[in-house]
């Protein structure tokens, strides 16, 4: 086989043959696309096409023949487009719009679809074996619309994460691609839900049951990587909720981190679908995130003069606080937050590199309002003060590869942390390092 | 050996089986993680850290 012809040169020739299809059998008040001169020159450059990637070019170079013929005639004659020596070319049009279609020398065209830019890391390593592949395949990436949620559940406030991502990334505008008519040959999704998000939702073009009629392949690489060690605590609950996201039930292909993992997610959707399905479906083979973990180490060029100055050469202490903690209790997590920034202010051994979740604000403000003063007043005096680090970047490898240790929340930060052999602790909300023990349950 | 991203993308062009590539995925170790409670607290965290930066 030779030179593959690019994915997007590929749906562009199906789009203008398709547009084409429709000027011919639009009727008298149908306002064409393009000027017959464009459709000629549009024949003469498939023709070309035909014989530089090796398509069947006897085949469809007695067609383009034709075709070309019939539109000079009638482009002469003033007839375009409803004429009936154009309407007799319909048949042929469509036929070599549908032996182009099948046409195997076309290199596969994925399209990776992040929202949140800080949650890149669950796909970044494969799209970068994909972007490596330019032989063989076209990678893009789409960053799309996202909102944060209103405590009724009604959509707040719209983002696009564009500028977040590393520059020079090969980045499409969704505004101006229509994704079920580009048919990517696979779409990478991290993003599980449709209207059930509770914290924000991507705009509903996006939604997992939409998506998986835009593509031949819908793939769901989940931002969340478990611990095997907690897949079963407390009954599997958290398995058994993301197991019910819509991503579970539409996807072709489900990526997991390990078997247990995998085993964890199965067991519950074995209830919905077979065994021998979801075998099919779901696949234990890796996190990317761990990619980034194993590949992203102390580099001083990534590490601001400020926080620079603020290490001054002392142990870094990873804190780390996460959704989850935050919902079983959300009045005594704020509390544990201040008590440790009080510890650690205190404490001047060792520097705080504090690191919330990047939905972690979102999620005050939209489930908890009444807690959100008490929350802001909280960074902001902690970020004035400046005696530790204050980390809102999506990058949370940069602070796993500069801390010496970990304190917070038993979250997928911890999971990955755990890996690196370096000490760890969980935080106990009820516990207090400063002043009073809590009495009272979470 | 390759990385986490190159085995997902070889699965999903299908240029080999999904089921082999499984065997090979290897993920790190879990490590252990202390638990804060009347054992172990937060300065300890610290002393520990001091303790191996004294010791280097």
């Amino acid at each position: 086989m030779g030179k593959m012809m690019d994915f997007h040169t590929h749906r562009r020739i199906l789009g203008i043959l398709a547009e084409m299809g429709e000027d011919i059998s639009g009727g008298k008040k149908h306002k064409s696309s393009r000027a017959p001169g464009e459709y000629l020159n549009f024949f003469a450059e498939l023709k070309a096409l035909c014989r530089e990637y090796d398509f069947h070019q006897a085949h469809y170079g007695k067609m383009l023949e034709r075709l070309t013929t019939t539109l000079e005639k009638a482009a002469r004659k003033g007839h375009f487009p409803v004429k009936k020596e154009l309407r007799q070319c319909e048949e042929m049009l469509s036929e070599l719009a549908a032996g182009l279609k099948k046409e195997k020398n076309v290199k596969k065209g994925i399209v990776f679809l992040p929202y949140l830019a800080s949650m890149w890391d669950c796909m970044e390593s494969v799209w970068q074996a994909a972007d490596s592949d330019k032989e063989h395949c076209n990678a893009y990436i789409m960053p799309i619309p996202y909102c944060n949620m209103k405590e009724d559940g009604t959509p707040n406030e719209w983002f696009l994460d564009v500028k977040k991502f590393p520059p020079g990334l090969p980045l499409l505008p969704w505004d101006k691609t229509d994704l079920s008519k580009l048919h990517p040959d696979i779409i990478v999704i991290h993003n599980p839900y449709e209207d059930r998000g509770k914290i924000n939702c991507v705009d509903y073009h996006y939604y997992p049951s939409v998506l998986k009629n835009c593509t031949d392949k819908l793939v769901y690489i989940p931002y969340f990587i478990s611990w095997d060690k907690a897949l079963q605590v407390a009954g599997g609950e958290r398995v058994k909720t993301l197991a019910n996201a819509s991503a579970f039930w539409h996807s072709d292909v489900i990526i997991m981190n390990t078997k247990a993992e995998k085993e964890a997610y199965i067991k519950v959707l074995e209830e919905w679908h077979t065994r021998k399905n979801l075998e099919k479906r779901i696949f234990a083979l890796g996190s990317p995130k761990i990619d980034k973990l194993l590949h992203t180490g102390r580099d001083k060029k990534n590490l601001p003069e400020k926080w620079q100055e603020i290490i001054d050469g002392r142990k870094v202490i990873l804190y780390n606080t996460s959704i989850q903690e935050f919902l079983t209790a959300p009045e005594l997590f704020i509390e544990k937050i201040r008590d440790t920034l009080e510890y650690f202010r205190r404490e001047r051994k060792a520097v705080l590199w504090w690191r919330p979740h990047p939905l972690l604000l979102d999620s005050v403000k939209s489930m908890y309002p009444e807690l959100l003063p008490r929350y802001e007043e909280m960074v902001e005096t902690y970020r004035a003060e400046a005696w530790g680090i204050y980390d809102e970047s999506g990058d949370m490898y940069r602070a796993i590869a500069w801390s010496d240790a970990y304190y917070g929340d038993a979250s997928s930060v911890a999971v990955l942390y755990s890996m690196t052999g370096k000490p760890m602790l969980a935080s106990n909300c009820k516990i207090r390092n400063c002043g009073k023990e809590e009495k009272h349950a979470g | 050996m390759r990385d986490n991203g190159e085995r997902i993308y070889a699965g999903l062009m299908e240029r080999e089986d999904m089921q082999k590539l499984e065997e090979e995925n290897r993920p790190p170790r879990e490590g252990d993680f202390r638990w804060e409670d009347d054992k172990y607290k937060l300065p300890e965290l610290v002393e520990i850290l001091l303790r191996e930066s004294k010791g280097a």
